[in-house]
């Protein structure tokens, strides 16, 4: 007669179960924390300033987000400025304020070109459409003097960038309210 | 089993080693204001150019690692300073009629001014209570 209930356990195997459950939390975990092939091309050797105002803030889009890195291009006295344009690459190329050689203001192209479209003016539809929302996040280092951030800011506001961004690291002992 | 515990093992693998587990990172959030004398020519915004003209905190640093504010008749070498400086005359402004949410500050710093100081008077500008507050480009 054959034999019914549970099945015979076999005690030279052991038992998974609980190890598939931590892994399967593990791997949960993971993809929900982890940043996979998001760059913003902020440069992390840029060590940015402090203020007891920074807070966060969700980069949901990159596409109406573009991240400067700022600092002092040794031995010249100019700013050294790279970003990841269009994500045509996942590394962050220079774009220099201005090109010499040329005359022309390679910074105040890009910045156009994403905030009124590939007309650069303003109007128009479709890929000429302007951006109202873009947004420029400057990530500067703290010890370049201003003279390296002023062309930058310029250059923002020749293209009519409404919206610049700061990057900057906390400080909440000394948050004290008072502005938004 | 064993088949499902490799893959689950190669897919945890895979995202500890391709995921970036950075920090919150944080920014300081502006709200620029502009000026008809301001650089470059860019189009007035949609409610035109305040009546008002801002207030202008001048920045310099006569050692590197200082800076010293001066903003109206008072004159401030650190943060604090200049904060309670700044609320003073936010007092006089809205004690003379003015709204709170239509001033401005603009910081005119000089060239070689550390950008930290500059987050610094920043800083201090918007915990006085200032909420428009910008850098100037025209010095």
């Amino acid at each position: 007669m054959k034999r019914r209930g549970l099945p015979q356990v076999h005690t030279s195997h052991p038992n998974v179960t609980p190890l598939i459950d931590i892994v399967m939390c593990l791997v949960i975990f993971f993809m929900l924390v982890a940043k996979i092939g998001v760059t913003t091309g902020a440069d992390p050797t840029i060590e940015v300033p402090v203020s007891a105002l920074s807070r966060a803030l969700q980069i949901d889009s990159l596409s109406n987000t573009i991240v400067l890195n700022v600092r002092e291009k040794k031995p010249l006295d100019e700013p050294l400025v790279t970003a990841i344009v269009d994500g045509t690459s996942s590394v962050a190329q220079e774009i220099r304020v201005v090109d010499p050689s040329t005359g022309k203001r390679p910074l105040l192209e890009v910045l156009k070109r994403l905030r009124f479209g590939k007309d650069s003016k303003t109007g128009g539809g479709g890929a000429n459409a302007d951006n109202d929302d873009f947004r420029v996040i400057i990530r500067g280092d703290k010890e370049m003097g201003y003279r390296f951030l002023e062309p930058v800011l310029v250059a923002c506001a020749e293209a009519n960038v409404n919206r610049v961004i700061y990057q900057t690291k906390s400080r909440n002992e000394l948050v004290e309210g008072g502005a938004k | 089993m064993t088949p499902l515990v490799d893959v689950v093992m190669v897919l945890l693998i895979f995202l500890m080693m391709a995921g970036k587990f950075t920090g919150q990172e944080r920014y300081l959030v502006s709200n620029l204001p502009l000026r008809q004398t301001g650089a470059g020519g860019a189009t007035p915004p949609p409610g035109g150019f305040p009546k008002d003209e801002p207030l202008e905190i001048e920045v310099t640093s006569p050692v590197p690692d200082r800076f010293v504010a001066r903003v109206g008749q008072y004159k401030a070498e650190n943060a604090a300073e200049l904060q309670a400086a700044l609320r003073q005359l936010q007092t006089q402004l809205v004690e003379a009629g003015k709204k709170p949410e239509d001033l401005q500050v603009v910081i005119a710093p000089d060239r070689a001014v550390k950008y930290k100081f500059l987050i610094d008077v920043y800083t201090a500008a918007q915990l006085a209570g200032f909420q428009k507050v910008g850098f100037s480009t025209t010095r």
